[in-house]
């Protein structure tokens, strides 16, 4: 018993070394990692919606955070929003950046964070052919949220092959963020 | 053996995936281009070093009982610091070896030399094996990355090499081309060190 103990104290000790060392680390690269991911979010947004040069984010009582987009800095002519869609994948938060016009029409996707199955959830951002888009998010161009289902689930989403998990948590969060996007614009009535 | 050995043995004699077969996983995942090759053989040689140095210092201080999990503690440190340094410092590169990073830790490569020779040897010979070790992995992951991204999408580090009318070989940058090359290379490494015997 008190051999045991002993392993288990220095065992700890080892750990918390590692713990420690590494909460160091992760101080310093902490702002360069959300700089990063701040750099991809904002190309993002300019491929979602093309036609926006400018944005601006919103925050609502529920907390739900979404940007409008407008044509030119000085006018308040709004040419779409832009939200983010959180979806529990097989083995990553999938993170999806959303373009929509004033309709709430999609204009494009753009998945920009995911750590899925390499060969298989990875091919939600795979590239085929000559199409600059992946061709899972070209799907989404142009589709109101009530047509956002997986085919297996009646949908006009084609689920990637060996990867349905993946493709229902990107459909599914991408049509939820619209709904609530969509309550809460029409139910304050700020169009 | 001589220090000089201890580094060279990892290039070919010993050489990890051509000779113990070691880390086929990545070696077969993640070579499909020539970049993804050097920069998993980078981060795989920085944490094998630092884990062979770590564990040689303390591998007096280390029960018998409980080295296995003492050892991954200490390489999945620094795999976690190299996957915190690639996602702020390089950020294409952190997306595209993706999931294959924190891998590392279960990587038998590094475990297998903290095991099988950082807990036996002194810090300078560890410190050689570890170097020896990884650059021979990161030598194949560039040699096997560097045919299958020619072959499989006529490209080399991302600069197209042929006209317009080269078809690339598709396969060779799907999975099937991972174990072609890595066979021929193995092939080759065999009749290499039969004549040089």
């Amino acid at each position: 018993m008190k051999y045991i103990l002993k392993l288990g104290l220095i065992l700890m000790v080892y750990t918390v070394v590692a713990g420690l060392s590494l909460g160091f680390i992760n101080n310093i690269t902490r702002s360069k990692i959300l700089e990063q991911e701040g750099n991809a979010g904002e190309k993002a947004q300019r491929e979602v919606l093309p036609e926006a040069s400018a944005f601006v984010d919103f925050t609502t009582n529920g907390g739900f955070e979404y940007k409008k987009g407008y044509a030119d800095k000085d006018t308040a002519d709004i040419v779409g929003y832009v939200v983010n869609a959180y979806g529990n994948g097989y083995s990553s938060t999938i993170r999806t950046i959303v373009g929509l016009d004033t309709t709430f029409t999609i204009e494009a996707i753009e998945i920009v964070y995911q750590e899925e199955t390499p060969g298989l959830g990875t091919k939600c951002v795979e590239i085929r052919g000559d199409s600059p888009e992946p061709w899972f998010e070209a799907q989404f161009d142009g589709k109101k949220p009530d047509e956002l289902l997986v085919d297996k689930d009646g949908g006009t989403i084609d689920a990637i092959s060996g990867a349905t998990i993946t493709s229902r948590a990107v459909t599914n969060s991408v049509r939820e963020a619209i709904e609530e996007l969509k309550k809460h614009l029409t139910k304050g009535g700020s169009q | 053996m001589k220090l000089g050995g201890e580094f060279t043995k990892g290039l070919l004699k010993e050489n990890p995936v051509l000779v113990l077969a070691l880390g086929l996983c990545p070696t077969l995942a993640v070579t499909n281009t020539m970049v993804n090759g050097i920069g998993m053989g980078i981060a795989a040689t920085f944490v094998l070093v630092c884990s062979n140095l770590v564990i040689s210092l303390i591998k007096n201080l280390v029960p018998n009982r409980i080295r296995i999990p003492v050892f991954i503690t200490v390489i999945a440190t620094f795999v976690t610091v190299v996957k915190l340094v690639m996602a702020g410092y390089f950020p294409g590169l952190s997306k595209a070896l993706g999931i294959f990073i924190p891998l590392i830790v279960v990587n038998c490569i590094i475990l297998g030399r903290a095991e099988g020779f950082a807990s036996k040897n002194n810090v300078l010979r560890s410190l050689l094996d570890g170097l020896g070790m990884g650059v021979g992995f990161m030598l194949i992951l560039i040699i096997i990355g560097a045919v299958r991204e020619i072959l499989g999408a006529g490209t080399i580090l991302g600069h197209p090499l042929f006209g317009e009318s080269f078809k690339p070989a598709l396969l060779m940058i799907l999975p099937p081309g991972g174990f072609f090359s890595i066979a021929i290379l193995i092939g080759l490494s065999n009749l290499l060190q039969k004549r040089l015997e």
